[in-house]
């Protein structure tokens, strides 16, 4: 991995700030262990996948309406679909890292004015013992429609690395409804990497519930690259014990009257640590655009710990609106005591709080979200 | 009934309330009356058990079983409601979740937000529409962006909702316009008709223009200074605190 190290884990354009909320430390410890063969998939992810990617392996069911195939580091398939990786690897280390290392990965292609009813589900665990690189790419065609999921698990004891980087391309007027669960064991590392391009009139509706591992990176990046291109990205962020979670939104709008949506809810517990951090760009092109950030955290204990970050930078005087809202609020000995006087008790209380801060409006992701 | 009986109530050090008794019976009204910094909330935060007031002395009695062991959502199970003077916001949690949590803890559910009889929802409806609470309030996050009178109609919610024996209003009537005054005394006249022992502590007498105590306990620096009928809470209304010191305040 030559040049690795002249390349740093973050860029001062990356962040609302140029504070480092990841500890890259543990990351640097780990990023050359050796390849992990198999990680066994933790109780919570029991769909029925089309592709299951785990240790160096991938497995995919052939489906009729949607193609979806396994790709592997440097060999071009569909060559007239696969566009150029959007994620340049000197982007970060991090990034080069997992360019250098990855090993398995799918690609999904839904053609042109294709309505895929059916989820395309994709699986992949990593991080048990070893290091686990994983990437999938994701190309709608113009005028198509899908919902795909992503379950991004780590084995339940591991202490391993994983890299997962999802790269998306929705061409115009596609539509993708993209709903990400990830949850690393309490003692892995995960790298997880979003690249979104999208084109005129597409749109994304991106729903993510993360629970934080040993350390999770977590970072999203949309391009709204043409005229009314939309980005809609909430966010269900837990960590607990002694996990720590650090969730990156980054939306980028180059496009005119284009549109992103940011939110995020989350809850912090025992000694955990979360943050959440928003950046809207609103590119000079970019007249007539939209953009709202909007991250709440709650800290359930004192030795918690919560940022939330948001940030517009607007290099455009013709805005539609901009706005953005972020509260770190806790439940002290008062709010405590006061549904304790409704009877109920402590346990109750934070079940229910964490119950309504991170259902969605998905009862299939309700579902999955509880077993987690 | 609610039995208090020499009272002596600490936060830390400091003593905050000295040898304090009183009795409730269902179907009554008792006013606790008091300026501010006597120790009339204190009161009400002991009777609920908050961990922040430790009892040095004395008992609190539910129907002659002392209550003083029991945990505050053990003593909100047995019958006791504390509508709080400053109820607190909590962000995340919806106000509709927060209710049928507590009903159907009430019933023993497993799953407190379960919906297993549709009844349920029209009663906390019709619950909100009593107490002129807007519906869209129901899914909005509990207190938060709640105006004071808002915030006492939600508490007032929460009593009808959750049938106690003994209710304990510190002061719902601070933040209330007049008709959300007149409504406050409306519903406490028919909790006492319902049998209810209704604590209600206040600053002023003018809710009592709408409904008379029956009982009325004048708190001054941590004692029960005085006791009577309603006609200690209109002399207050007239001639305010000054008849406790003498004039000296």
């Amino acid at each position: 991995m030559s040049g690795v190290e002249s390349v740093p884990y973050q860029r001062i354009r990356d962040s609302p700030t140029i504070k480092y909320y990841t500890d890259w430390r543990l990351f640097e410890e780990k990023r050359s262990l050796p390849y992990e063969e198999y990680g066994a998939p933790p109780p919570w992810t029991r769909r029925k996948y089309d592709a299951v990617i785990t240790g160096k392996e991938i497995m995919v069911e052939k489906r009729e309406d949607v193609l979806v195939e396994e790709i592997t580091p440097g060999r071009r398939i569909h060559g007239i679909w696969i566009k150029p990786l959007q994620m340049l690897p000197s982007d970060t280390r991090m990034s080069l890292i997992h360019a250098y290392r990855w090993r398995a990965g799918a690609a999904v292609m839904i053609p042109p004015a294709r309505v895929i009813q059916e989820p395309v589900r994709i699986l992949s665990v990593g991080g048990g013992d070893g290091y686990a690189g994983h990437h999938i790419l994701l190309y709608l065609g113009r005028g198509s429609q899908a919902r795909v999921e992503i379950h991004d698990a780590a084995p339940e004891e591991g202490r391993g690395l994983k890299t997962l980087v999802v790269e998306a391309m929705l061409e115009a007027s596609s539509h993708l409804e993209l709903i990400t669960m990830a949850k690393p064991s309490a003692s892995s590392l995960l790298y997880h990497r979003k690249i979104i391009g999208v084109e005129a009139g597409g749109r994304v509706d991106s729903r993510s519930i993360v629970i934080g591992g040993g350390f999770t990176h977590y970072r999203e990046d949309y391009e709204l690259r043409d005229t009314k291109a939309e980005v809609s990205a909430d966010y269900r962020l837990v960590s607990s014990g002694k996990c720590r979670l650090d969730a990156i939104s980054n939306a980028v709008h180059k496009g005119s009257k284009t549109r992103s949506i940011i939110k995020a809810r989350g809850a912090v517990m025992d000694e955990a640590y979360l943050t959440h951090r928003g950046l809207a760009r609103i590119g000079r092109e970019a007249v007539e655009s939209e953009t709202s950030i909007d991250s709440l955290i709650l800290l359930l204990s004192r030795k918690a710990k919560a940022n939330a970050v948001p940030m517009l930078e607007i290099r455009t005087s013709r805005v539609n609106s901009a706005c953005h809202a972020a509260s770190v609020a806790s439940l002290d000995e008062d709010h405590l005591f006061y549904l304790a006087s409704r009877g109920l008790s402590r346990d109750e209380a934070t079940r229910l709080l964490l119950r309504d801060l991170l259902e969605t409006g998905d009862s299939d992701v309700n579902m999955d979200w509880r077993c987690m | 009934m609610l039995t208090v009986a020499g009272l002596h109530v600490k936060v830390g050090e400091l003593t905050i309330l000295r040898d304090i008794s009183l009795a409730v019976r269902p179907g009554t009204l008792h006013a606790v009356m008091g300026p501010n910094g006597s120790g009339k909330s204190t009161l009400a935060y002991t009777i609920m058990g908050h961990p922040r007031y430790t009892v040095a002395r004395g008992d609190i009695r539910l129907n002659g079983e002392s209550i003083l062991g029991l945990s505050p959502e053990e003593r909100s199970l047995k019958g006791i409601f504390l509508g709080l003077q400053e109820p607190p916001s909590i962000p995340g949690l919806r106000l509709s979740t927060f209710l049928l949590a507590i009903l159907n803890k009430r019933r023993g559910a497993e799953d407190l937000t379960e919906v297993k009889d549709p009844r349920i929802l029209r009663k906390i409806n019709e619950a909100a529409k009593i107490v002129g609470l807007p519906k869209e309030y129901l899914y909005r996050e509990v207190n938060v962006g709640f105006s004071g009178g808002e915030k006492k109609r939600n508490e007032l919610l929460q009593v009808l909702l959750t049938d106690p024996k003994v209710v304990i209003l510190d002061e719902p009537d601070s933040g209330m316009d007049v008709d959300g005054v007149r409504k406050v005394a409306q519903l406490v006249a028919e909790l006492k008709d319902k049998g209810k022992a209704v604590v209600l502590i206040t600053h002023y007498a003018r809710i009592f223009s709408h409904v008379e105590p029956d009982e009325v306990s004048v708190l001054y620096k941590g004692v029960v200074a005085a006791r009577g009928g309603p006609e200690l809470a209109y002399k207050i209304e007239r001639e305010g605190y000054g008849f406790l010191t003498g004039g000296r305040r």
